[in-house]
């Protein structure tokens, strides 16, 4: 095994490769830094210029645009206030908040760190797991998948730090929302009052951008102040951002905690990665000392989401390479770029090819770590954007938006929707409602409607007795009482 | 530093960079772009081709790959637009409200416009009938696989469904997974149940693997990849032709004697993969430009290079020319009876749920 | 302040009703279509419930106490006309001349200077032609949108 790994990486540290992959990422961070443009984008748009490559050139290529985005994505989030990509808005609930405490430099290094070793790890378990993994994944079916989304969906509440009650209310609105288009049972359009977009039902993309961008940039508009407002005017140096990536290493349990959660979320292929930032926050919330300060600028609220949603993309390689099922949708379109390079994964794939399997881990790593450390080289630059006047940034943020938001699917109402919630995302804000909360809903209750009606159809109600369902049942449930473990053991020996 | 000595400055060169960028560009975009091919009213305009999917699915990769070859021959820039909804139908909705100068085209589901239309899908808003086809890009046939579960035989499985349930895995009534389950089990009187909501076909697909489902009637290119992890097998081509993927399966039609009254329907929905995936431009395009662009595309898509480049990259490339998609589509929509419309709305929409 | 955080948690309540009502009885969507958004509409609408008591409980007991505004949390009604007039700007130029007019509107008016204003402008013209247009190949519209072509 340890052979096999050792060719692979021979395979990619080759001076073709590595300047190859060096090339993609400078593009796959600028597209990282525009809202509303994703990995998916970066790849639709690098897959032309691979064409003449050899196949594991021109993955590299892709691969390493791809992680090179979400770092991008990430530094928006913590700046901004804005998700370059959903699983970014995780790290916006605290990340943001060390921002405007004049922390930036530090919330930018704990998470570039964190990326950086969260995917390493990711792809270290994909290396050994590869060669066994068709049995576990397919031991997940639907009732597991329902389950899974249903306890990320529990775990809204523990995200509604302020104000539980608020926080149901968000969630449930945002699976609410999600119900709108048409139903998976017997494809009724559901409320589309006779309007073609709403066919499909409500957009993630403008609903991201406009529930977290547009209330900051109104409240930069209204202040005219810049983002960040420290007590002091601190000068920005790379000591801050060095003295936030060693964070992390001081709160390693949380980090392994966050990345073993994204890589399992990430193979499996029923979930939807998007969920794994979340269920790491929230993870990390529960089994953190003094609970209630999450929300306000812990280190710890950035590392975990961070962490998870890089590990997640090297567990989301798992399926993708050993069945052909996309993990992700960005691994369904490079499903699409394999088919080009001739290569076919699947079962034969990994018989025939495993050192390009394990060569893609590779690829994986290095690519998380050099666009870590590429960031990194920008974040002193970057962090000034948080010291422009709001009056200055506002616009030019809001003109951002909109162009994203019209990029995601060239459509005009997609921009129109953007509004709607950002309008939505004002009041919320105003009444302290939580936004991400009701991102986590949009996100899971499709997935928590189809799954449930695909296993009564499938099993019938005896669905909720399969064995791996318990076990996420009874680990969900420990997560969410671990805080008040004492009181319930209390109750339990009273009784 | 303090902000406004150091940012200053920063601004300043980010900003002259930026100016100097956009001017490159806007000076690249202005050269006129090489054409190996002179001639055509399209040289050095924007074509559009629409997707109603979102990048990394089949269509978008057709796309992909077949834009730079127009790009070529025509010497016009090519672009893909994703526009994805309603199932790939709304941007045919799109394309029809187009001006039909040429300019832009779709790389189409027929199989689900043609389905969505004769169904009246919510929404549609086109008529396959009029609009102006400029060539069938690929076609597909379709398989039945089963798991171990049940028989693995198309005799056996048969026999089976008569008595006892068949489920098949589908995203939702109507799509291909479900149209070919519902109209093999209508043919051969089976007990079926086909069980909606997976997220999309590899969902599906990964359903039957770990034996959720018992089966599923799917996409031969799809199917096969399913049977190479070998938990399900290939049991039945549903085509007139036999699949390249299964050379040795003899057609549900050479297997079988298919009675009439249920033949038809058999026929029905096989001859609608006959328009398969296509280039379709707006209804109403002047004799002349709708000429030009249907050579162009024979020329591109009956190239041996280009075929085989579809070949080697999972693509294959299966051209009929537009009279045949007018002749397919204008038959099955025209020529079905009201009462024979009405079964194959019931069948395909409701039965076996 | 205490009437105002009200209206969010009532007026959901009323619209998820509004829509669920109309789903079954006025658009006759079948049991099935309608079952989950029921089952979460009237979870939201008892949540909302709970909200409104928890909150009106609250100022209750302490009716006189000023609840402290997060001084951030300011939104004027101004900055709001101004974020939606983009979309006016958008809409009547285009999405690569819209957003660079709107840029330098603002920007002028709010006290910046010319040189910083137009420079901002000419960066968003060159990233929405050079980058997303001509890069990206992603086809901002640059007609406006009320142009009937």
């Amino acid at each position: 095994m340890l052979g096999v790994i050792a060719s692979a990486g021979g395979l990619v540290f080759q001076p073709a490769v590595l300047i190859t992959m060096l090339l993609a990422l400078p593009i796959g961070i600028v597209i990282g830094l525009l809202p509303g443009l994703s990995g998916i984008t970066a790849i639709a748009f690098l897959i032309p210029f691979s064409y003449g490559m050899e196949p594991l050139t021109g993955l590299a290529f892709l691969l390493a645009a791809y992680a090179a985005v979400s770092q991008g994505g990430s530094i928006t989030a913590i700046l901004l206030g804005v998700p370059g990509e959903v699983p970014n808005a995780a790290t916006v609930i605290d990340g943001y908040q060390l921002t405007k405490r004049g922390h930036g430099g530090a919330a930018i290094g704990a998470a570039l760190m964190a990326s950086a070793l969260g995917g390493l790890f990711g792809c270290v378990v994909l290396a050994f797991l590869l060669p066994v993994m068709q049995p576990v994944i397919l031991s997940f079916a639907s009732p597991e998948n329902f389950f899974l989304s249903l306890a990320g969906v529990s775990f809204i509440a523990v995200l509604g730090a302020t104000s539980p009650v608020r926080g149901l209310v968000a969630g449930m609105l945002g699976i609410f929302l999600s119900l709108f288009g048409y139903d998976p049972v017997e494809g009724v359009p559901r409320f589309w009052m006779g309007f073609e977009y709403l066919l499909d039902g409500f957009r993630l993309v403008p609903l991201a951008l406009g529930l977290f961008a547009l209330p900051e940039i109104l409240t930069l508009m209204t202040t005219g102040r810049s983002i960040a407002q420290p007590g002091k005017v601190e000068p920005i140096t790379y000591r801050q951002v060095a003295e936030g990536a060693l964070a992390v290493f001081k709160h390693l349990g949380i980090f392994f905690r966050s990345s073993v959660l994204g890589t399992l979320i990430g193979i499996m292929p029923g979930v939807g990665g998007s969920t794994a930032p979340f269920v790491a926050y929230a993870a990390a919330r529960q089994t953190a000392e003094n609970p209630d300060t999450f929300g306000q600028g812990r280190i710890e609220g950035v590392i975990a989401p961070e962490a998870s949603s890089n590990a997640k993309e090297g567990g989301a390689l798992v399926p993708t390479l050993s069945l052909g099922i996309p993990g992700s949708s960005s691994m369904a379109l490079l499903l699409g770029a394999f088919l080009i390079f001739g290569l076919q994964p699947g079962p034969d794939f990994l018989k025939k090819h495993m050192d390009i399997a394990i060569a893609l881990a590779w690829i994986v790593a290095f690519a998380n770590v050099a666009s870590s450390f590429g960031m990194f080289l920008l974040s002193r630059t970057l962090t000034y954007v948080t010291r422009v006047p709001g009056r200055v940034l506002a616009p030019i943020l809001l003109a951002i938006i909109v162009i994203g938001s019209y990029s995601t699917d060239n459509s005009v109402a997609d921009v129109f929707f953007a509004f709607v919630f950002g309008t939505l995302g004002v009041v919320m804000e105003r009444y302290q409602y939580n936004r991400a909360a009701l991102l986590l809903g949009f996100v899971l209750g499709s997935t928590i409607e189809r799954n449930y009606h695909v296993s009564m159809a499938a099993y019938g109600a005896s669905f909720v007795l399969r064995p791996v369902s318990i076990g996420i049942i009874a680990i969900a449930l420990i997560l969410i009482l671990w805080p008040n473990r004492k009181r319930v053991a209390l109750l339990w020996r009273r009784a | 530093m303090l902000w406004n000595q150091c940012s200053r400055r920063v601004i300043r060169r980010g900003l002259l960079t930026a100016a100097l960028a956009g001017g490159l560009a806007v000076s690249a975009y202005a050269l006129p772009a090489a054409a190996e091919d002179a001639g055509g009213f399209l040289k050095g305009q924007t074509v559009r081709i629409f997707v109603g999917y979102s990048a990394g699915g089949g269509y978008d990769d057709y796309a992909r790959m077949l834009g730079p070859l127009f790009e070529k021959k025509t010497g016009a820039t090519v672009v893909v637009e994703n526009r994805p909804g309603g199932g790939g139908l709304t941007a045919l909705n799109q394309l029809v409200r187009e001006k039909p100068d040429g300019l832009t085209m779709i790389m189409l589901n027929g199989e689900a416009a043609i389905m969505g239309q004769i169904t009246n899908r919510p929404g549609v808003a086109y008529d396959i009938t009029k609009v102006t086809n400029l060539g069938r890009v690929a076609k597909e046939e379709h398989f039945v696989l089963a798991n171990s579960k049940v028989p693995d035989n198309a005799k056996d499985l048969i026999a089976y469904g008569k008595t006892k349930e068949i489920k098949f895995s589908a995203t939702s009534r109507p799509d291909v997974l479900s149209d070919y389950a519902a109209v093999f089990c209508e043919t051969f009187d089976l007990k079926c149940k086909i069980i909606t909501g997976y997220k999309g076909s590899k969902e599906a697909g990964l359903a039957v693997m770990n034996g959720e489902v018992d089966a599923i009637a799917i996409s031969d290119g799809s199917g096969n990849k399913i049977a190479q992890t070998g938990k399900a097998k290939v049991v039945a081509t549903l085509s007139h032709n036999r699949s390249p993927y299964k050379a040795d399966l003899p057609t549900i039609y050479d297997q079988f004697k298919i009675p009439p009254e249920k033949k038809w329907l058999m026929d029905f929905r096989v001859d609608i993969a006959d328009y398969g995936r296509a280039i379709v431009a707006p209804p109403g395009m002047p004799a002349d430009k709708a000429k030009y662009l249907q050579k162009v595309w024979k020329e591109i898509l009956t190239d041996p290079a280009v075929i085989e480049q579809g070949k080697k990259t999972e693509r294959d490339i299966d051209y009929a020319p537009p009279e045949a998609l007018d002749k397919t589509s204008r038959e099955l929509l025209q020529s079905l009876p009201a009462d024979k419309r009405k079964q194959v709305d019931e069948i395909i929409l409701q039965k076996f749920s | 302040m205490n009437r105002a955080e009200l209206i969010f948690p009532a007026a959901l309540s009323a619209v998820v009703a509004l829509l669920l009502f109309s789903g079954y009885f006025v658009l006759h969507y079948s049991f099935k279509v309608i079952a989950f958004p029921l089952l979460t509409g009237a979870a939201l609408c008892a949540l909302c419930l709970v909200d409104i008591v928890m909150t009106m409980r609250s100022f209750a007991a302490q009716p006189a106490a000023e609840q402290a505004q997060d001084s951030d949390r300011t939104f004027s009604l101004a900055s709001l006309a101004w974020a939606l007039s983009l979309l006016l700007f958008v809409y009547a130029f285009g999405f690569v001349f819209g957003p660079a007019l709107y840029l330098l509107t603002y920007l002028r008016i709010h006290g910046s200077s010319w040189a910083l204003s137009f420079g901002v402008a000419g960066a968003s013209l060159a990233v929405t032609w050079g980058l997303f247009i001509n890069l990206l190949r992603i086809l901002l519209p640059i007609q406006p949108l009320w142009w009937p072509w």
